[in-house]
């Protein structure tokens, strides 16, 4: 079953980055900035997207997907766990 | 909405695969070091090809900085180009740059075909609707470089309209924006590319170095080719 604590998921993106977008080996650290560093090209932002909705069982408004939102990994942990928190919406 | 003329330059610098970066990174080491050398390498292409712009427009001492539109920093951001509207953007492997009148509100967003558009239609609010993702997000990516917001505002905020006329293939739209309109510009078979800009249709488009016109409001029959 999918770790949802908050340092579950930041580890979890953490992975997901350094496997996906990094040679594996690259430090990365939760404030790393992904946009501005290119780690993450705009649309790499899609396949963050798929990930956290497929491994957490929530929808990602289209609205959501916006820089604010993905800029490192604290800040996907924390769009991610604001989903978890209202599945009312989902 | 008034028409401004003149002459938009583009430019491209292709590099060996790999890294994220336009220019290869030196070395084994995968460090946040060498990521930031990376970028650092990246920018400077970025810079140079800009140069390479405004210096076939005759304007080869343009301040080249940085500004974001959101923070006022000037480390990173959009271009900022004394005189001028200009855009960049990088693929895998490519750099793409843009310079124009100061009024073309000039956007420009290069990617890579091959890569997976799993989730993009989702992305763009498109689920099921869209034939094509990749060009659909180029599309508005581009148009939200040319507002200045970039993806500061959700991409499916954005509407396309197909126009396919007057040298252009589509239209951008959002609320309380100006249209924009969108021209794509064929720099390779491995990439897909879009030029945004206002009143896109009077402004004739050439690349450097090879000075090639690529739409000109002058020509009867109008489209992209081949940078190269």
């Amino acid at each position: 079953m999918t770790q949802t604590s908050p340092t579950a998921i930041q580890a979890a993106l953490t992975e997901l980055v350094q496997d996906e977008f990094l040679d594996g080996d690259e430090e990365l650290t939760l404030d790393t900035p992904l946009l501005e560093w290119g780690v993450l090209k705009s649309i790499g932002l899609t396949r963050l997207v798929s990930f956290i909705e497929s491994e957490y069982h929530v929808r990602v408004p289209a609205e959501a997907v916006v820089a604010d939102n993905m800029k490192d990994i604290n800040s996907i942990a924390s769009l991610v766990e604001s989903l978890l928190s209202a599945p009312a919406a989902n | 909405m008034s028409e401004i003329g003149g002459i938009v330059v583009v430019s491209f610098q292709q590099s060996q695969a790999g890294g994220g970066s336009p220019v290869q990174s030196s070395g084994a080491a995968t460090t946040s070091a060498s990521r930031s050398r990376r970028v650092l390498d990246r920018k400077a292409v970025g810079k140079s090809l800009l140069r390479l712009c405004l210096t076939s427009l005759g304007s080869a001492d343009a301040n080249i900085g940085r500004l974001c539109p959101r923070c006022g920093s000037t480390v990173h951001g959009r271009p900022d180009v004394d005189g001028f509207s200009a855009s960049v953007s990088h693929a895998e492997n490519l750099t793409v740059t843009v310079v124009g009148p100061p009024g073309a509100q000039l956007g420009i967003d290069v990617e890579s075909r091959g890569r997976p558009v799993d989730g993009v239609a989702h992305a763009l609010g498109l689920h099921g609707r869209s034939q094509d993702p990749l060009r659909d997000w180029v599309m508005r990516e581009a148009a939200a470089k040319a507002w200045g917001v970039g993806l500061a505002e959700p991409l499916s905020s954005i509407g396309i309209v197909d126009a396919r006329q007057d040298a252009i293939d589509a239209v951008a739209t959002a609320a309380h924006r100006p249209p924009l309109e969108l021209v794509e510009i064929a720099v390779n078979d491995q990439h897909l590319c879009f030029l945004a800009a206002h009143n896109l249709r009077h402004l004739e488009i050439r690349s450097v170095p090879d000075a090639t016109t690529i739409s000109s409001p002058a020509n009867e029959n109008p489209r992209t080719k081949e940078l190269s």
